[in-house]
């Protein structure tokens, strides 16, 4: 969390800048709108981010600044994302369902008087396109939408991904909050943004010896959590975790994260491997670790099945829905085979469900059968257990 | 001075680190519960088989700071949100979910009472239930689990059982599991947990009739094979037993617990190599894990392959402040022949001892060892400063064996009085029909008979052994046949060659299997006459035998004999040669040597 000292500096910014206009007055009225002044609560902590009005296109746009705090300045791991962020954005230029850069990596510098001093920071930022709509309604309030829906907005964030990674761009902190929805005309599109954890599977890894998690924890992959998250071989596996996650919690009441910090099977493999890869500093040899063992350690690891009773999706799509989260969020990276569009095909196959009542109900009648047969089977089984019993007790009385 | 044949050895003992098996019945439910299975050493009374439950709150504790840090962030972002998704179930569970995982119980359960009014989803009552039972609420708990639309569900049911085992209610527990599974019977909650209660309540198989409808409904889960092998193990049914935990060790094969079981049961049923690769690969992977360590070593040293136990032993020695593992390094540096490095691993490990336990079984260890080597005098030297008084003995660390062996440490220095007292005491601190008492008898009689000469004395006690021996349940068979064994040893050493006879049944399934069975009958056909027949059957006893030093004692008894014979026979120059080399042997008996050494003057000065 951010220091008190380094809220103090952020306020500052904040003041500064929304009094100001930016680039040669190109942007005007900026509104912070990451940042909270009276309850100092903030959202990412090493830039803020500001909506302003672009007076050249005629739009809004979103500015993200660097927050000079001091410990910021230090960090050079973050540092270098920041500055490798309109770097990715730069690929991906033109492309459809994805944020467009609006203007790269700048600075100015911000002066404060303190008494008869003046201070010089450098302030750093770039600016993309803004993008208003909040997707988080189909998560928060997911017992109250149609599963058509739920399943058109996955299938949306699924051409998203698509659409970063065949330009070579890796997410590594995909969840609601970092997507948007785009109205189009008749249309809509979703689209991620914060691409402060990003990277371009061709680039190097700006620190090897950076060893902590990338993204959020609660669609952190497990790799992702050990420190092998600056892995370019992994990072696009990483994406896939944090889709099956959202799949998940786009049909239940609570998040995988509470499935898997419940899980001990779980807990215990992060433990282990956790313990073997912390022993090496390179990431490309604890990506050999991992291979070589993961796959013994990951055996006992079950979170599934995830599409029980529990679960707001329809009966007749659990079977498919059960695929696509068990095969995207295998605790193994090497599981998750599963490429985007086969995910995308079983989820045109169960909106094709969702409009053919005729399928649902043989769905659902099929199920009910195996249910009897396996209830009357077990029936039997405990008779023939009694019955067992009662001829033992029998015997010994005899 | 005892003779060969009567079986001195209950075996040395390894010390063996402490491993309670912990087995997650159900890891996803309100209240998760833990089956604690004690180590196999004293499985066998079920009495220290708990259940115990897995705390939730402390998994919170331990989570990763920036894990925490996260759920605390993501929980405040949630809650500026709340005008926006008031109405919402979903977004009221996720609050109440993270504010339970910052440990803010009263919030969790303020946003989930809400969630809860809002729809009829069982999550959100689960979630309820949990943050109640953790605030110490535990019929709230269940109430919410009782709400509308969920008495007939089986899993709320179990929940219910659940939060009653939890507070030891297991009658109550067993009853609801019951109607849960009147309701759902492929449940695979309801089938786990009343599992374990039938393992609890002595049903084994019943628990494994449950357990396998729970596997075949769902999953072998490595819980669930690890619940079928104690129940396996309870029914003595080793080998499924062994078979469960292969394929749970296979599922899960870092779990330390399950490990270490499987090792000990694997060495108790003779065949340790099959845990050595599971073991070195566990402790490849768990950075040198002491107890791991501890089960490999026992398994080389199992397999005699004594140099690989030396290689874990040092291993663990680095890392282990345990004083077993001096105890281990001892036996081991022993049975290689070294028995100066034996004698200075036990001497530090007598040191570094902290608990009774460990002190108990290195002072034993280590009288076996200076007996065995002959040191009398040293043995004697370290026993008597633990004997606390003249008039009582204290048994609580020294092993009847102990004493016994510091009787005859006593009797082969010159002070058969002092032996014979010993044991007398050690006669009386014993249970009637014990095996060790039956075993000290055996001792007393013989010392009566053979070197003080009170032959009175030693017919009533060996009176007293037959009426023991005679219809005692207690005894195992191999403790039964030791004590037939030491018996007869004691009726020949009389000379009651007769009574000797009529005993020698009770030894029957140990001749040609095992030594002192085969010596004793040896030891009948030579004070029978049969002097070429006692001779044969103990150099299959010798052969039988692991160590040299035990070899040359049993050599020294039967050239005793062989000198007897001869000179019973009238051929004095035989004899006279095997009395010399009875008493020329090295590391034998000085009370033999010396009776060779009368009866040799006997047959000069004749």
């Amino acid at each position: 969390m951010p220091s008190v000292l380094g809220d103090m500096n952020a306020a500052l910014i904040i003041k500064h800048l929304e009094s100001m206009d930016l680039f040669e007055g190109r942007y005007t009225n900026l509104k912070c709108c990451s940042f909270d002044l009276v309850s100092k609560k903030r959202r990412g902590r090493l830039s803020i981010v500001f909506k302003a009005i672009d007076k050249i296109q005629g739009c809004n746009v979103a500015i993200k600044v660097y927050d000079p705090s001091p410990q910021n300045m230090a960090d050079l791991y973050r540092l270098n994302a920041f500055r490798r962020e309109p770097e990715i954005l730069t690929k991906l230029l033109n492309k459809t369902r994805c944020l467009q850069l609006v203007a790269g990596y700048e600075t100015f510098t911000l002066e404060t008087k303190m008494g008869e001093y003046v201070l010089s920071t450098p302030v750093f930022y770039f600016v993309t396109e803004w993008i208003e709509r909040e997707i988080d309604d189909f998560f928060e309030k997911q017992n109250m939408i149609e599963a058509s829906q739920k399943l058109t907005l996955f299938r949306e964030i699924l051409n998203a991904v698509e659409a970063f990674h065949s330009r070579g761009v890796v997410h590594r902190d995909l969840k609601p909050d970092n997507l948007r929805a785009r109205d189009l005309p008749g249309d809509r599109d979703v689209v991620a943004i914060d691409f402060g954890s990003g990277v371009a599977s061709d680039s190097d890894t700006s620190l090897d010896t950076y060893r902590s998690n990338v993204g959020a924890p609660y669609h952190s992959a497990p790799e992702a959590m050990l420190g092998l998250a600056g892995h370019r071989t992994v990072a696009k596996l990483t994406d896939y975790y944090a889709l099956g996650c959202m799949l998940y919690e786009l049909f239940h009441y609570g998040y995988f994260l509470s499935l898997t910090l419940r899980n001990r099977e779980y807990q215990s493999a992060m433990l282990l491997i956790g313990a073997r890869l912390s022993r090496e500093p390179d990431t490309q040899k604890k990506y050999l670790i991992w291979t070589q063992e993961a796959p013994r350690i990951a055996k006992a690891v079950r979170l599934g099945p995830f599409f029980g009773r529990d679960s707001t999706a329809p009966r007749s799509l659990e079977g498919l829905l059960e695929r696509i989260v068990d095969g995207l969020t295998r605790f193994d990276f090497q599981d998750r085979a599963l490429l985007i569009p086969s995910v995308r095909d079983l989820v045109d196959t169960s909106l094709k469900v969702l409009d053919n009542s005729e399928a649902q109900a043989r769905i659902a009648r099929q199920a009910r059968e195996r249910r009897a047969r396996r209830h009357d089977r077990v029936a039997e089984l405990d008779l023939r257990f009694e019955r067992l019993g009662v001829a033992e007790r029998g015997r010994r009385n005899a | 001075m005892l003779n060969d044949a009567i079986d001195r050895a209950t075996g040395s003992q390894v010390s063996l680190r402490e491993q309670t098996l912990k087995v997650t019945v159900i890891d996803d439910a309100v209240s998760p519960v833990v089956l604690e299975l004690p180590p196999l050493g004293v499985l066998a009374t079920l009495e220290r088989l708990s259940i115990a439950g897995v705390d939730v709150p402390a998994t919170v504790e331990s989570l990763k700071q920036d894990v925490k840090a996260y759920i605390e962030e993501r929980l405040e972002r949630l809650l500026v949100k709340e005008e926006r998704f008031l109405d919402s179930a979903t977004y009221l569970t996720h609050v109440g979910d993270l504010a339970f995982f910052s440990g803010n119980l009263e919030e969790a359960k303020s946003f989930l009472e809400r969630a809860v009014a809002q729809t009829e989803s069982r999550v959100p009552r689960k979630k309820l239930a949990e943050v109640l039972f953790w605030a110490h609420e535990p019929d709230a708990a269940i109430a919410v689990l009782k709400g509308p639309g969920l008495a007939a569900d089986a899993d709320s049911i179990t929940w219910q059982a659940l939060i009653l085992l939890r507070q030891n209610k297991i009658g109550e527990a067993e009853a609801m599991l019951r109607s849960a599974i009147e309701r759902d019977n492929t449940n695979f909650r309801a089938r786990m947990l009343i599992g374990c209660i039938d393992i609890f309540q002595n049903r084994f198989s019943s628990a494994i009739h449950n357990f396998r409808i729970a596997g075949s409904e769902n999953r072998y889960t490595p819980a669930l094979l690890s619940n079928m092998a104690i129940a396996y193990l309870m029914l003595r049914d080793h080998e499924k037993a062994l078979g469960c935990l292969k394929v749970a060790i296979e599922e899960s094969p870092y779990d330390e617990g399950l490990l270490v079981f499987f090792a000990d049961l694997s060495a108790r049923l003779g065949r340790p190599a099959q845990a050595v690769p599971l073991l070195k690969a566990h402790i490849e992977a768990a950075n040198q894990s002491p107890t791991a360590l501890d089960r490999l070593a026992h398994a080389h040293y199992m397999l005699r392959q004594y140099k690989d136990a030396i290689s874990s032993l040092k291993s663990q020695s680095a890392i282990d402040l345990d004083s077993g593992v001096w105890n281990n390094l001892g036996l081991v540096y022993w049975n290689m022949g070294k028995a100066d490095r034996a004698k200075e691993s036990f001497l530090f490990g007598l040191k570094q001892v902290t608990g009774k336990r460990g002190r108990g079984i290195l002072t034993n260890n280590f009288v076996k060892f200076l007996f065995e080597n002959s040191q009398y005098q040293s043995l004697v030297n370290f026993v008597e400063p633990m004997l606390p008084g003249s008039s009582d003995i204290e048994f609580a660390i020294l092993s009847p064996q102990s004493m016994l062996s510091y009787s005859m440490a006593l009797v082969e220095l010159g002070m058969p009085k002092r032996g014979v007292d010993t044991t007398r005491r050690l006669v009386g601190s014993l249970q009637r029909g014990s095996s060790d008492r039956l075993r000290a008898l055996t001792n007393l009689s013989y010392l009566l008979e053979s070197v003080t000469g009170e032959r009175r004395d030693a017919a009533d006690v060996a009176a007293q052994i037959q009426e023991e021996l005679t219809g005692n349940a207690s005894l195992t068979p191999l403790e039964r046949l030791q004590a037939a064994n030491n018996l007869i040893f004691s009726m020949l050493e009389a000379g009651n060659l007769e009574k000797a006879r009529s005993l020698l049944p009770g030894i029957s399934s140990g001749i040609h299997k095992l030594p002192h069975a085969t010596a004793t009958l040896g030891l009948y056909h030579f004070r029978k006459g049969d002097r070429s027949r006692g001779e044969e059957l103990y150099e299959e006893s010798i052969r039988m035998l692991p160590s040299g030093r035990e070899r040359n004692r049993f050599r020294q008894k039967m050239y005793l004999e062989l000198a007897r014979c001869f000179a019973r026979e009238g051929d004095a120059k035989s004899a006279r040669r095997y009395y010399q080399r009875c008493t020329a042997i090295e590391g034998g008996y000085v009370t033999t040597a010396k009776v060779a050494s009368a009866e040799l003057s006997e047959l000069v000065q004749a």
